[in-house]
């Protein structure tokens, strides 16, 4: 079975290394912030690493590397490439 | 004209190399203090233009946009923003980062629009260059319409061309985003990228050793052992180096007392100069060692940009007590010191967790709480090994310690759920490529921070240590010169209040001679040995037929808990701007100290 051009997910449930292209930020605290750093759709972003604990994560966006809360992550939807 | 100096404004994200060209700007000519109203550091300094015209310079607090979150964006807003603010500038130096410049031409872009007259920096060319990237001064100073400089500030280069072009700052002609939205300021940044800059190979450089060395920065055994080790270095540092520095000081103010006393004959006023003032002074000038080593470690981690990752690889653990991963630099650097500890709490940006994290602090044993556990310790337990290799003391001392932490983590879930939250709980940190510590912005970092304590918490601790000199001195019968020693504690105030208090103690099982011991002990903590030491004799095991093992045991908990030490309380007035949490502090813990002691009198006492 051909698997979907891409995969609506949240960054949040995303795995350690994959790149996603950014779809939507929902409204959140956050969200303005997210936005200024550069976290705007269209843009591509990339988990680093995930702490041992699971949370937070180190995600890559337009060139520069943040750390994350989980919880403000799961306020970013994505749209996951494929790679095969 | 305006008579007074031009004020110019260093505006810029963390980690574009801001305060690096400040301090190479202003060198010793810089001041730190705070601004009106919050515990934002406020850096000052002065330099001269080509002309000789003086300007005052400001360092602002990074900034990522004009969008503040936390008390020291607010105060980088406002100075920007509000015209009428008193430290609002003449002239903006926007310090932008070549390596990133689609970030930083986002709040760079942002200020432009303010319509202050503008120059930029811009920094670091040569991490750029190592990345690949090439950016043309000139082709931006034209899409841009403000004056652009190429500096260097790690090494100074382009300082003279940047200050040469300050008279020329102005704002654009036109506004760079005219709606102020933030996707479309992002287009437009995207439109002039590809004129300004030539990028070659994105991969190459330090981004590949930071990646690389990430791997196990953040893993789960590396990048624990990792910090463990580093912090066990940091904590070695200041309680290891800071001791010669400290001895010598202890060693001189002592040498310099009995110079006086030997000149002078005995009277109140040389008591009062030795005993009261030469003491107090030495109860503030201790403490600088450690505070520079300190702020000299944690700045080079700061700098290098390993402290991301510390606060990466704990924020999980420390936020499900309400505090956050900055919160580590403070709660390691507790068992050294409450008092650079509490100071470096500044770096959480989060009002709620920063406060959290400052009233947990002084729950970590200190290095003055050690000469009281061996005394008491010593006292307690036999010197007897287990195995023949395990210390029944040093386990005993470690089990002092893990009491501290657990009740710091049990006393912090509980200011969580006090404590309302307006941020909401976010936390976002920028991960730093990896780099060289700048040793200039080091050495004028932790000597900064040793001024504002000699300054700020200096003439706190000295006015309570004339008021404990006081009611040691004095007694309800008037001057105590005549009496021996030990007598005349126990005839002065400090003696009466012990005595006062004592029906307070004995429930815990302390009379009022250790009462007395307490009280004094509130200058430092270690002061306890040396009452102890005058009031019973030289050594612990005289304690034997005044003291039941329930009393030892309960007076090593109060110790392990209570808020015995007035620079704590001091630094804490300055880092909260006002008497109200040091209260609270002293408060909490005194009642904890007090429950815990009582628990453990009769628990003790019961065998």
């Amino acid at each position: 079975m051909e698997p979907p051009l891409s995969e609506k997910r949240l960054l949040c449930d995303l795995m350690e290394g994959q790149t996603a292209t950014i779809h939507e930020i929902k409204p959140c605290a956050m969200c303005e912030k997210l936005l200024e750093l550069g976290c705007i759709p269209g843009e591509s972003i990339k988990v680093e690493h995930i702490a041992p604990l699971g949370d937070p994560i180190a995600i890559t966006v337009t060139g520069s590397c943040f750390m994350l809360r989980k919880s403000d992550a799961k306020h970013i939807e994505v749209m996951l490439k494929q790679t095969s | 004209m305006i008579d007074r100096p031009l004020r110019v404004a260093l505006a810029g994200n963390p980690n574009s190399g801001k305060s690096s060209l400040f301090n190479a700007l202003t060198g010793l000519r810089q001041n730190t203090g705070n601004f009106p109203g919050v515990t934002v550091d406020k850096h000052t300094g002065e330099s001269r233009l080509a002309d000789g015209t003086r300007i005052e310079i400001i360092d602002l607090p990074g900034l990522y946009s004009l969008t503040a979150s936390s008390p020291d964006e607010f105060v980088a807003k406002s100075i920007l923003t509000e015209s009428d603010h008193p430290d609002h500038p003449d002239v903006v130096v926007i310090v932008i980062d070549a390596s990133n410049l689609k970030r930083n031409l986002y709040l760079a872009t942002q200020v432009l629009d303010l319509n202050i007259p503008s120059v930029i920096a811009l920094n670091m060319r040569d991490t750029a260059e190592a990345g690949g990237i090439t950016v043309d001064v000139r082709i931006l100073e034209e899409l841009l319409d403000v004056p652009v400089v190429a500096i260097h500030a790690k090494n100074g280069d382009g300082l003279d061309d940047l200050l040469n072009r300050i008279p020329d700052a102005k704002s654009p002609q036109e506004r760079f985003s005219p709606t102020g939205d933030i996707a479309e300021r992002y287009r437009r940044i995207a439109r002039i990228l590809p004129t300004a800059q030539a990028v070659v190979d994105h991969k190459q450089g330090p981004l590949v050793f930071t990646r690389a060395f990430d791997r196990y920065a953040t893993h789960p055994m590396w990048g624990y052992t990792l910090f463990l080790f580093t912090f066990f270095l940091i904590f070695q540092s200041v309680f290891t180096f800071a001791a010669y520095p400290m001895d010598a000081i202890d060693a001189g103010m002592a040498w310099i007392g009995d110079a006086i006393t030997t000149i002078a004959p005995e009277s109140l006023w040389i008591s009062f100069l030795v005993d009261g003032v030469l003491a107090g002074i030495t109860g503030v000038v201790i403490f600088v060692p450690q505070i520079l080593i300190l702020f000299a470690c944690i700045a080079v981690l700061e700098e290098s940009g390993y402290m991301s990752r510390v606060s990466f690889l704990n924020d999980r653990l420390l936020r499900s007590v309400g505090m956050n991963g900055r919160s580590v630099v403070p709660l390691v650097s507790g068992f050294a010191c409450a008092v650079p500890a509490i100071m470096a709490t500044r770096t959480i940006e989060n009002p709620k967790e920063r406060l959290i994290t400052l009233m947990v602090t002084p729950l970590m044993s200190c290095s003055a709480r050690l000469p009281v556990y061996v005394y008491l310790v010593g006292y307690l337990i036999p010197d007897t090994y287990l195995f023949g290799v395990i210390s029944l003391q040093g386990l005993f001392f470690l089990g002092l310690y893990m009491i501290g932490v657990m009740l710091s983590a049990a006393v912090a879930w509980v200011f969580n759920k006090l404590l309302k939250d307006p941020t909401s709980g976010s936390f976002f940190l920028e991960l730093p490529v990896y780099r060289g510590p700048r040793w200039r912005n080091v050495a004028l970092g932790s000597w900064s921070k040793a001024m504002t304590f000699v300054r700020e918490a200096g003439s706190v601790i000295l006015v309570i240590s004339l008021i404990l000199w006081a009611l040691g001195s004095f007694g309800p019968s008037g001057t105590l010169d005549h009496l021996p020693t030990h007598e005349k504690l126990e005839a002065s105030f400090a003696g009466a209040l012990g005595k006062f208090i004592e029906p307070v103690l004995q429930p815990i099982g302390i009379d009022w001679k250790t009462g007395i011991a307490v009280i004094t002990s509130f200058a430092a903590r270690e002061v306890f040995v040396g009452t102890m030491n005058i009031l019973y004799g030289l050594d612990g095991m005289n304690l034997k037929p005044d003291y039941s093992a329930a009393s030892a045991a309960s007076l090593l908990i109060f110790y392990v808990i209570a808020m015995q030490c007035m620079s704590t309380l001091a630094i804490v007035k300055r880092e909260t701007n006002g008497w109200k949490w040091p209260i609270v502090m002293f408060t909490y813990l005194t009642v904890l100290a007090y429950v815990a002691s009582w628990i453990t009198f009769r628990v003790v006492g019961g065998w």
